[in-house]
């Protein structure tokens, strides 16, 4: 799948068509029309912008710092961490570019 | 994030049901969630992990939707080739990367009406609900009960194993969630679908009075036969019944010393080799031809005849 270069202006929104199942270590993710029929586990981290999503499409620096306020930390620090996860679930499909879309 | 490696049966549960019901949306066929966490989170059960994901498919869809779903990694579960009572009504679909079944039923047995007509019903009185945070459609609460009856009922002597629900409990919980109308609104969706009869046992101890059917049909018949059997032996006891000559021997022998293969499809459980399968016979004697007597007498006074049986 190519995916759009991820800035810090790029709007997500969660992929149209998901299903998720809260579990213990986290939530498990499926994209019902995934080709291979396999979910996803997002864990740690990736629960809170998963669920930041849930709420609505989000810039990706406006994921940064929701998630730095969350935390009490500096949006730079996590800045890299948060963009790389995104760039994974643009990859998988689980979220989706907002300008794509249009 | 990863791809999930050990995915739970609870989990598994949840979201291929929701998988099922979308790729059956998109295709245009209708499909009701079933029995396993969503009876229970309705209260028509306790709630409990399942270790299938059960769908009713519309009549006439199932092989379209599962023609579908291979394509996506899913396959049959190879099955022995067992005779039975109630006709075949589901398929068992797997795959290699999850730990439950999508059991996809063609129709409801002890749902005596006409299956499409049966499944119409069904739909219209369907709750759409969310499942796995996906939207999914199930029966409504009467029939959700008497889908559950109508397994328990089936499996008479699984009723104590935890595996079905005993019949006590679902009055308890038809009485939570139907009152103050629990009897009178169950006899009367049991008689929009076909199953006053099949149901009466569950009917009755809701206090509803039903007169046993003095001409029963064929299928309540064998529906009859099959409630007060357990597992096959009343149908390989109709095959046997129905056979002559040499397919008589065939069938014993398949009854008695089933293929490897079929034993294994049977009993995926075996432990691997001869020892399994000598083990598998073993179990299948000793359960089976102690069941033998009682299915005997339940054919004999069934009043069946011969060739009416199903195989």
């Amino acid at each position: 799948m190519t995916v759009p270069p991820l800035t810090a202006d790029t709007v997500l929104r969660r992929a149209a068509g998901t299903a998720e199942v809260e579990h213990n270590t986290g939530v498990v993710v499926l994209l019902l029309d995934s080709p291979d029929c396999r979910p996803f586990e997002l864990t740690g981290g990736g629960v809170g912008i998963w669920r930041s999503l849930g709420r609505g499409p989000r810039s990706a620096r406006g994921l940064v710092e929701e998630i730095a306020a969350g935390h009490e930390v500096d949006a730079s620090v996590i800045a890299p961490e948060v963009e790389a996860f995104l760039e994974d679930l643009l990859r998988a499909g689980l979220v989706e570019n907002e300008a794509a879309r249009s | 994030m990863s791809v999930v490696s050990t995915l739970d049966n609870a989990s598994a549960v949840d979201l291929a049901s929701a998988w099922v019901s979308h790729h059956a949306r998109a295709l245009g066929i209708r499909a009701l969630v079933i029995k396993g966490p969503l009876a229970g989170r309705l209260g028509l059960r306790a709630e409990r992990v399942s270790a299938d994901a059960d769908l009713l498919i519309e009549p006439g869809r199932l092989d379209e939707l599962t023609a579908h779903l291979s394509h996506f990694g899913w396959y049959e579960r190879p099955a022995g080739r067992v005779p039975r009572i109630v006709e075949a009504h589901s398929v068992s679909m797997i795959h290699d990367d999850w730990p439950i079944d999508l059991d996809l039923h063609s129709f409801w047995p002890g749902f005596l009406g006409e299956p499409a007509a049966v499944f119409d019903s069904l739909w219209s009185d369907r709750l759409e609900l969310s499942q796995a945070n996906a939207p999914v459609a199930a029966p409504g609460i009467a029939a959700g009960i008497l889908i559950l009856v109508l397994h328990s009922l089936r499996n008479p002597l699984t009723q104590h194993s935890g595996r079905v629900d005993t019949l006590e409990s679902l009055r308890q919980a038809a009485v939570a969630t139907l009152s103050p109308s629990a009897c009178e609104t169950l006899v009367a969706r049991a008689a929009e679908l076909g199953a006053v009869q099949t149901a009466a046992p569950f009917l009755r101890l809701l206090g509803a009075e039903i007169a046993p059917d003095a001409d029963p049909s064929d299928e309540l018949t064998l529906w009859r036969v099959k409630s007060s059997t357990s597992g096959n032996v009343g149908a390989w006891l109709l095959d046997f019944r129905n056979a002559h000559g040499a397919q008589r021997v065939r069938i014993a022998q398949r009854a008695l010393l089933p293929a490897p293969s079929d034993l294994r499809a049977q009993h995926p459980e075996l432990p691997p080799g001869p020892h399994g399968v000598m083990l598998g016979w073993f179990r299948r004697w000793r359960t089976g031809l102690s069941e033998v007597p009682r299915a005997v007498t339940t054919i004999r006074r069934s009043g069946l005849p011969r060739r009416k049986a199903r195989g």
